[in-house]
């Protein structure tokens, strides 16, 4: 009971999060210089038309009302549509952009929690000798360099001077799809791996001094269950809370690393928009995003009280 | 406690650094120039590689002293970082100082704001506010002091959180010093040395930003460089001209260090008690 209440607390806010940032959104284009209408009309349109046209599209309401309109409509599904090419909707837009650049995410936070913890809990485990200072040195390398830095050296390297990756992404893939994707994800991940793995050490090393641990050593606990079902289970809380703040991380690397490799993911799409000052495209780009973003750490906010029954008590 | 002397070896390191770059934005423009004849290369630009008579690190396209594009630079990166900052500051303190003081529906207010601002992306939010008003500088300086100034409302408001209560402070209310006294004459300075420390680490990430949203091409717009542009031009031609990504992208990393352990160093000595993690 204590658990469901927990859960369907974290799912309130997570809605109350999305309410938000569809008003933001939305906002974006009352305040944005220039009047839908006249676009959707066209230079050649009477000033009849133009008013016909206004009123079809509610812009002669007023401001609350058309957030009402805004959300009646994205709950049909209807984001608009593009105001350049072909007035594709926006909705297609982000139906074809939106996996890829799930894909990749999801493929990159998978990699750098597997990396993260495993790496900071041998850094953990050997505290303050050579294989702890050398992981430690390499990650703070990793939260400071840029994906738009790192992205550039690996491709050289792989892709330039060994000639074994392709350089980016391609209309018709000429290999296999992971070839493709091995450079971006593995930019993508860089920071998260490096965060998680200077948390999952500090967090370790406090939870390998408690007495507990002492305990299960004088036990005669095997090295590896004592790691992995002892210390490992009490010390990767905060590091599963860091996962899903860290996708925030992963977004922002998302923009850069699929403009980098030229990838049809929401990003690129995202900043081709601006470039063409496509409005309804960016407010569905930056909603889609911001919906993923709130949809992971909504998951992992939920995951947290089965986890640790001490967070479902101290909750309700 | 201010007897013991900042030796951090990196603190210096980065402050050094620091002031070289400052020095090199203000007087690189002045460096000699690309080229005086330009030599045609076969696709009939002046583009030379590195090493070159009178370009140390070649020159672009155009002929543009690589060296120089990259001071350019720096005076860009520098001018828009420092602006940025000064403006989070500023609004930063105040917001930490109204949710501090103020009466609690404002001060409410304030705080769930703060939050809210700190559960969307900051980047999202910059490319929502770039998409409102178009690519460009200013823009940038706009998008990033909305998106920064959260951090250093927080930390103000923990910081007087802590200040508030010592015996000083409890004195000076005693004897009357109103609020507005209080917070400038004692409150603020004890507090000036923890936000010259964020301040820099603050710094280090708007640079970075700054250089993020050039790079996408809807931050700073060619013809005026930085370094984000610079990376982003140069890296379609990677494999003839290296130098040319490798150079502003080593000057870049290198500044975020210098600032990242200025920094750090100065926190630890400002405030013994934070642990980084």
């Amino acid at each position: 009971m204590q658990l469901i209440k927990a859960l369907s607390l974290r799912l309130l806010f997570g809605v109350v999060s999305l309410l938000i940032i569809s008003f933001v959104t939305f906002i974006a284009s009352a305040v944005a210089k220039g009047d839908p209408a006249t676009y959707v009309a066209g230079e050649k349109a009477t000033k009849e038309q133009y008013l016909r046209i206004r009123h079809q599209m509610g812009l002669d309401q007023p401001l609350m009302t058309r957030y009402g309109i805004y959300l009646e409509n994205m709950a049909h599904g209807d984001f608009g549509t593009s105001y350049q090419g072909i007035h594709e909707p926006v909705a297609d837009v982000l139906k074809r952009t939106v996996p890829m650049t799930a894909k990749i995410a999801f493929l990159a936070i998978g990699l750098a929690s597997f990396m993260g913890i495993t790496l900071g809990t041998l850094a953990a485990i050997r505290e303050n000798r050579g294989l702890d200072r050398s992981i430690l040195t390499v990650s703070t390398l990793g939260v400071t360099l840029p994906n738009f830095v790192l992205a550039p050296i690996l491709v050289y390297i792989f892709a330039v001077k060994l000639d074994k990756l392709p350089v980016g992404w391609e209309v018709q893939l000429r290999g296999p799809e992971w070839m493709y994707l091995l450079l971006p994800v593995v930019v993508l991940s860089l920071r998260p791996t490096a965060m998680l793995t200077r948390l999952t050490r500090a967090s370790m090393v406090e939870t390998l001094r408690q007495e507990f641990i002492r305990t299960a050593i004088a036990k005669g606990v095997p090295p590896f269950r004592l790691i992995t079902k002892y210390a490992l289970r009490n010390a990767i809380l905060p590091v599963v809370t860091t996962i899903g703040t860290t996708f925030g991380f992963l977004l922002t690397g998302s923009f850069v690393v699929e403009r980098f490799f030229i990838m049809p993911g929401i990003g690129s799409k995202t900043i081709e928009a601006i470039l063409s000052n496509d409005l309804p495209v960016i407010q569905g780009c930056v909603l889609a995003t911001g919906a993923m973003f709130i949809g992971v750490n909504t998951v992992v906010d939920m995951m947290l009280p089965i986890l640790d029954p001490r967070i479902r008590e101290a909750q309700v | 406690m201010r007897k013991k002397k900042l030796r951090d070896p990196l603190v210096w390191g980065g402050i050094i650094f620091m002031v070289a770059l400052v020095l090199f934005a203000i007087f690189g423009p002045f460096l000699p120039a690309g080229v005086k004849e330009p030599v045609y290369d076969p696709v009939g630009l002046p583009h030379l590689p590195y090493g070159s008579a009178h370009a140390a690190l070649g020159t672009d396209e155009i002929g543009r002293s690589f060296l120089q594009r990259i001071a350019y630079g720096a005076r860009v990166s520098l001018l828009i970082g420092i602006t940025v900052q000064l403006i989070n500051l500023t609004f930063g303190v105040f917001m930490g100082v109204v949710s501090s003081f103020a009466p609690k529906w404002i001060a409410g207010f304030v705080m769930r704001l703060t939050d809210g601002m700190f559960a969307f992306p900051d980047i999202l939010l910059a490319i929502l506010i770039i998409g409102i008003l178009g690519p460009g500088w200013f823009p940038v300086i706009v998008a990033l002091s909305i998106t920064g100034w959260p951090s250093i409302a927080r930390l103000t408001k923990t910081q007087l959180a802590t200040i508030k209560e010592r015996e000083f402070v409890v004195a000076a209310r005693a004897v009357g010093a109103p609020t507005p006294y209080l917070v400038f004459k004692h409150l603020l300075p004890q507090m000036s040395g923890i936000l010259l420390a964020v301040t820099m680490i603050d710094l280090a990430g708007t640079i970075l930003a700054e250089s993020t949203l050039s790079f996408l091409g809807i931050g700073v717009q060619m013809p005026m460089p930085s370094w984000g542009g610079l990376i982003n031009n140069a890296r379609f031609q990677m494999n003839s001209y290296p130098t040319e990504i490798i150079a502003p992208c080593v000057v870049l990393s290198l500044t975020v260090f210098a600032l990242n352990f200025i920094g750090d160093g100065l926190r630890a000595y400002f405030d013994p008690k934070s642990s980084n993690v």
